[in-house]
């Protein structure tokens, strides 16, 4: 596995140990479904009425108020983490190492912390339609299934169609949990289409965008011809310094709509060129998760 | 007809570049194929655009065309195309500029010289790759602008340094030299640019191997065709003005002529003249000082340097006379009242006295054994000395005999005048009676000797009604001017263009004697009033009537322009051939030309007679001076005898007086600005 290599493993587990000791497993922890149960943990008060378990009235609150409130506790489950991984053909751009690979070893980061976590964590790749899945599994000792998972992955598919994916997933899912959407967004379309359609389905969506500097700002001059990678359209064109200063203004504009949309919604959005080492996006998603929190 | 021939037919060739530019098209049309990750935003980017027109859809053609056409002109000017008359042209040519005084008039806002100065350079700007040109002029002294060369910016630079002079025209010796610079063959061209106002232009013209081309039209002019001052040889404080005015235009022309001395107005004379006619004036005046003489016609014709014209009156200065007297009140009033005597009376001459510079020494009665060295005046002698012996009187002495070719008797009436108590005087050396008895006894007696002359005048002027007479004052003004030895001096003013040789100053040059033509100064001489011989040649000879001793510094020539030049002598002469400029020059040494007082002030300035005297010291010790005019009939006459071609005629100018290569690469650049415009300028925004 020439992508995960032992490097890599090293610094997957310095972000497992970051993740719980300095966040205190807050990445996904503010997200923890609460479910009032027979946990250890105290969530909340009731009052008491007749026939309940005197074992559990908080004799504080009647010592200090003389009320009767009996004590309620949270029961612990297991959070889902369901990784959406773009695999369309637009992510194979980028050298040295394409936004796919970038894009691997983020779900790959991510999926080894909410195992180290006790977590389930399932990986969907997609591009117009579900290209291939690894369902949801447990355990820091599948760690090394979902490495090789991700490793034997492949882009495929003609184009990308998030929301054909969504509506897959929602309806196959036995619960509602976190859904990280590993993608460059480029079908902008079915991305608000799948987005939405988690939210409306209870699913805590968070969105990483990549992107590669080249696609923010081309360096492309004269007589060029374009060809597409998902489609294989061609197209020539004369790029002059000004047409490219109107592609790098619509780009950025398409990056504002992202996040004016995230922001509407209160989704969670980290945008990254694929030069960034992936563990740095790690920590930053940490550290802004840990400032929401 | 003009025919297009290519001198670098082996050009064509580069023509060959036409195929790699057409393989680099064909190359760029297969555009570099570039992967993007989406069209998205592409899409945006030109889909904004309207849909392009048909031609735009062809601009990549235009831009291949575009590149053929840039190489085909640049192509074209490498094989050098040439009109027929271009290939005739020779590849040795000699250009001669006339750059006289009569290429100044004016025609259509322009000078004639202009016009010839720029028809020179765009035959310079014509030249081949392998064509020679040289550039001679022809105005005054005919000088090489610039030697053979094909370096076109060269011989750019040394037509603008030709500047126009004030001297008449030397076309045969300019062609001469041309002739020897580059010899008449199949190769060589000698080309004359010039307004034809010579005379020897029809020869000219007949010469086949000379080509002509013409700047002047017919213009009327009035100019001073002649203008000469000399002191009178009568007066001390006179002088003559010769001046000659010529109307050298079609039309009757009115003006008046000025003239000033040192800036103050001495004489107007309104002047008419009929179309080709002359008038000769002749004026006096008297000044004691001299100075810069000048005359001016108030009239703006043709050119405006013959309109002026200068000479230089001498200055006249105080005669010291010593009078030795007891007491004559006649002498005394008679030498006060002659003009620029300077009179010291002493009552005895003392015993070491010695003679001063120019001064005269008059002796009334008593007389040194040993008479005293320089100018003597000796009257009614009392004794004996070295030169006479005085005898008993004379029993008759009436005036008989009056010398009156001599200037000392001049205008002097004394026929049977009583000479009382005349002695008989009998002169040890040779002597002449001026004026003599009827028994040729003299009474008036003329001595040369080595140590200077004298004058015996053998009569008791306290007897007798000769001091009365009108004929005595005139008698001692006429000595006293012999003894000045002022014949009318003349310090000939030069014309332009020609050569003088000068007598450099002297280090005891004695003060008042000017420069006089070859005169010596001799009243014994009957032609001693004979007007200065003009000579045939150019050349004219200034020469101090004083040879003394001659300094050995260097002497520099000042123009009138301010220009020093170092005058090139042999022993106490010099040559001028370098007076192409009106003006006054000047010759001294370069300490005398620093503190040259005429060089530091303007014209008619007041000067006070320590300032004067101080002028007049300078002046006559170290310097000379010399007024240049043009003076020349010929060169003011602007109607060319001749008609000759103009340089509009022939092709060349055009072209703006370019090679064609020239304007192909120009057209090529052209291309090159809107092949960018159209292509490249979108690439770089």
């Amino acid at each position: 596995m020439s992508l995960f290599d032992s490097e890599f493993l090293k610094r997957l587990e310095y972000l497992s140990l970051v993740s719980k000791r300095m966040f205190r497993g807050q990445l996904l922890a503010q997200r923890r479904t609460k479910q009032m149960g027979g946990g250890i943990e105290f969530a909340d008060h009731r009052e008491y009425a007749h026939g309940d378990d005197l074992r559990y009235l908080d004799w504080n609150v009647f010592a200090r108020y003389g009320d009767l409130l009996l004590k309620r506790f949270q029961e612990e489950q297991d959070l889902h983490v369901y990784i959406l991984l773009d695999a369309s053909p637009s992510m194979n751009v980028g050298t040295p190492s394409t936004k796919f690979d970038y894009a691997r070893r983020v779900a790959a980061a991510l999926a080894y912390i909410a195992l180290a976590d006790l977590d389930r964590v399932g990986i969907y790749a997609y591009s117009n339609e579900l290209i291939d899945e690894m369902p949801m599994t447990r355990g820091k000792d599948r760690v090394l299934s979902v490495l090789r998972f991700l490793d034997n992955l492949e882009t495929s598919g003609t184009r990308t169609d998030l929301g054909r994916v969504v509506k897959g997933l929602v309806n196959r899912a036995q619960r509602a949990g976190v859904v990280v959407i590993i993608s460059d967004l480029f079908d902008q379309d079915g991305f608000k289409q799948g987005v939405d359609l988690l939210r409306h389905r209870r699913f805590e969506p968070h969105v990483v965008q990549l992107h590669t500097a080249e696609e923010a700002q081309p360096k492309m001059l004269g007589d060029i011809e374009l060809q597409e990678v998902e489609t294989g359209d061609l197209r020539k064109l004369t790029i002059t310094e000004r047409k490219l200063k109107q592609y790098a203004e619509l780009f950025q504009a398409f990056l504002g709509e992202i996040d004016g949309y995230c922001r509407t919604y209160s989704l969670s959005n980290t945008r990254t060129t694929i030069d960034l080492p992936f563990d740095e996006l790690i920590l930053r998603m940490m550290r802004a998760a840990g400032g929401v929190g | 007809m003009n025919i297009l021939e290519f001198a670098n037919p082996i050009g064509w060739w580069w023509a060959a570049l036409a195929l790699p530019i057409i393989g680099f098209y064909i190359l760029k049309v297969r555009l570099r194929r570039q992967p993007v990750s989406t069209m998205l935003f592409w899409d945006k980017v030109f889909d904004e655009k309207k849909p392009r027109a048909w031609w735009q859809q062809l601009r990549h053609w235009l831009s291949l065309l575009l590149q053929l056409a840039l190489l085909l002109l640049l192509v074209a000017a490498l094989v050098d195309p040439l009109w027929s008359w271009q290939k005739n042209q020779r590849r040795k040519l000699v250009l001669v500029v006339d750059n006289s005084a009569s290429m100044a008039a004016v025609e259509a806002g322009q000078s004639r010289f202009a016009k010839a100065k720029l028809t020179a350079a765009a035959l310079a700007r014509s030249l081949r790759v392998g064509d020679e040109m040289a550039i001679l002029t022809a105005g005054g002294n005919s000088t090489v602008a610039i030697g053979l060369t094909g370096h076109v910016r060269s011989l750019l630079e040394a037509i603008d340094r030709i500047e126009l002079t004030d001297a008449p025209n030397s076309l045969v010796a300019a062609v001469q030299m041309a002739k020897r610079l580059v010899p008449p063959s199949k190769q060589s061209k000698l080309m004359l640019l010039t307004d034809g106002c010579d005379p020897a232009i029809e020869d000219l013209q007949k010469d086949e191997s000379i080509t002509l081309y013409g700047f002047g039209t017919p213009q009327d002019n009035l100019a001073i065709t002649q203008f000469q001052v000399r002191r009178s040889l009568l007066d001390a404080i006179g002088y003559q003005v010769l001046v000659e005015v010529s109307n050298l235009g079609a039309n009757a022309q009115k003006c008046r002529l000025e003239l000033n001395l040192e800036d103050a107005l001495v004489d107007v004379v309104p002047i008419e003249l009929e179309p080709g006619a002359s008038k000769t004036l002749n004026l006096d005046h008297a000044s004691a000082t001299g100075g810069r003489l000048v005359a001016k016609i108030d009239d703006t014709d043709g050119i405006a340097v013959d309109n002026v014209a200068l000479a230089v009156l001498p200055t006249r200065r105080k005669m010291p006379i010593t009078l030795a007297t007891a007491g004559s009140i006649f002498l005394k009033s008679v030498l006060e009242s002659i003009p620029l005597v300077d009179l010291t009376i002493v009552e005895a001459l003392p015993e070491n006295w010695k003679p001063g510079r120019d001064s005269i020494l008059v002796l009334h009665q008593k007389v040194p054994e040993k008479l005293p060295p320089g100018k003597l005046l000796v009257i009614n002698p009392r004794n004996n000395c070295d030169l006479w012996t005085a005898g008993e009187p004379i029993e008759t002495p009436l005036v008989s005999t009056v010398d009156e070719s001599s200037p000392v008797t001049q205008h002097v009436r004394l026929t049977n005048v009583l000479f009382p108590d005349a002695r008989i005087l009998s002169f040890t050396g040779q002597s002449k009676a001026l004026i003599k008895t009827p028994l040729d006894e003299p009474l008036l007696s003329y001595i040369r000797r080595p140590g200077g002359d004298v004058l015996v005048l053998n009569v008791d002027l306290d007897l007798g009604d000769l001091p009365l007479r009108i004929a005595f004052p005139v008698l001692m003004k006429n000595a006293v001017e012999w003894f000045q030895g002022n014949q009318g001096e003349l310090q000939p003013a030069l014309a332009t263009g020609q050569a003088a040789t000068i007598q450099l100053p002297s280090v005891s040059q004695p003060a008042g004697k000017r420069a006089s033509r070859t005169v010596e100064n001799d009243a014994l001489k009957e032609d001693s009033k004979a007007e200065p011989k003009s000579d045939a040649t150019d050349s004219i000879e200034i020469v101090k009537a004083d040879k003394t001793e001659t300094s050995t510094e260097d002497f520099m020539l000042h123009s009138p322009a301010g220009g020093l030049t170092p005058l090139a002598r042999d022993e106490s002469t010099a040559v001028l051939s370098m007076l192409n400029y009106c003006g006054l020059w000047t010759i001294g040494t370069d300490e005398a030309l620093r503190i040259d007082p005429w060089a530091n002030e303007e014209p008619g300035t007041d000067k006070s007679t320590e300032a004067s005297n101080k002028t007049l010291a300078t002046d006559d010790a170290q310097l000379v001076r010399v007024a240049c005019n043009l003076c020349n009939r010929e060169e003011s006459d602007l109607k060319p005898r001749v008609e000759l071609q103009t340089p509009s005629d022939f092709g060349m100018l055009s072209l703006g007086g370019r090679s064609i290569w020239f304007y192909l690469v120009l057209a090529g650049l052209v291309l090159v600005a809107v092949e960018w415009w159209l292509y490249q300028r979108r690439v770089v925004g």
